[in-house]
């Protein structure tokens, strides 16, 4: 499959020295961080202005990665942006248009659906992760499964951590909340890890 | 392990990425194997001797071991 036209630009950037491209991203999450403040904080018109603002930088988020590893884009990197970005987008909408509805609901089945909506995108990108994973070859399925090693690890250390601090009391730990952040917390000690591991072995 | 990859690649004029796009790999993964940070598997081995039309042997080559002590060897040997 050929990459879409919107994103043939990224093909003209294949000179672009380190530094500018390291400026790009800085200033693509920039522009994401000011979309999602924007969704959750400003008035309807800002809402709406922060989820394009968002959307429009999702394809790019995906892109990131590859941009900075002068990566040329292979179809499963396609079929993995075209599952992520919807299943974003979705997330986006759920969490601020319907799942709020759940406030004034009595219990039933309904309020039960309503509060587990975001996980039907949840489980879309989840899926398309494991899809983007096992189109990887072989070193960076190796690389996978260390940055999946290390930052699963971290994730349960500090978590046994926090459970042990508020067992006994010293500090107060929101037990829902702890537990709707394990699975951002994995993204991320994962996808720092990886980024650390592809940087050593370009550096070594 | 070492390799000839770079030279052969070199020889056709590809690129990493190039050479990436042909063996359906990453180009991280190509210059990793051309540096010798990352050993292929086997498939990946024959799918590269299979492209440069070469046997495996002609292109990797198992790195020596370290120095061994020489041996004295008796001058009319």
């Amino acid at each position: 499959m050929s990459a879409p036209t919107w994103l043939g630009a990224a093909g003209r950037t294949a000179a672009w020295p380190s530094w500018a491209r390291w400026l790009a991203v800085v200033a693509l999450y920039a522009w994401l961080i000011a979309g999602f403040l924007l969704m959750f904080r400003g008035g309807t018109g800002l809402r709406l202005l922060g989820l394009a603002m968002f959307a429009l930088g999702l394809p790019w988020l995906a892109y990131s990665g590859r941009f900075l590893m002068r990566e040329r884009s292979r179809p499963a990197d396609w079929r993995y942006l075209r599952h992520f970005m919807p299943a974003m987008l979705l997330y986006m909408v759920v969490m601020l248009y319907v799942w709020p509805l759940q406030h004034g609901m009595p219990p039933g089945w309904l309020k039960t659906a309503t509060v587990l909506s975001p996980m039907l995108p949840i489980v879309w990108v989840i899926w398309a992760s494991i899809r983007y994973v096992l189109a990887s070859d072989e070193m960076q399925r190796l690389q996978h499964l260390e940055a999946l090693a290390i930052g699963v690890s971290v994730v349960s250390v500090v978590s046994l951590a926090l459970g042990f601090l508020g067992a006994a009391r010293i500090i107060a730990v929101d037990g829902p909340l702890a537990l709707m952040m394990v699975y951002p917390a994995v993204c991320i000690s994962y996808g720092a890890t990886r980024c650390f591991l592809v940087w050593r072995a370009r550096c070594e | 392990m070492i390799n000839r990859i770079r030279e052969l690649r070199s020889d056709r004029g590809w690129s990493q990425a190039d050479l990436a796009e042909r063996l359906d790999v990453s180009r991280q993964t190509v210059n990793a194997i051309e540096t010798g940070k990352y050993d292929p598997s086997l498939p990946l081995a024959f799918k590269i001797a299979r492209l440069f039309s070469l046997s495996i042997e002609s292109i990797f080559e198992a790195e020596l071991p370290a120095a061994t002590p020489m041996v004295s060897r008796h001058p009319m040997e």
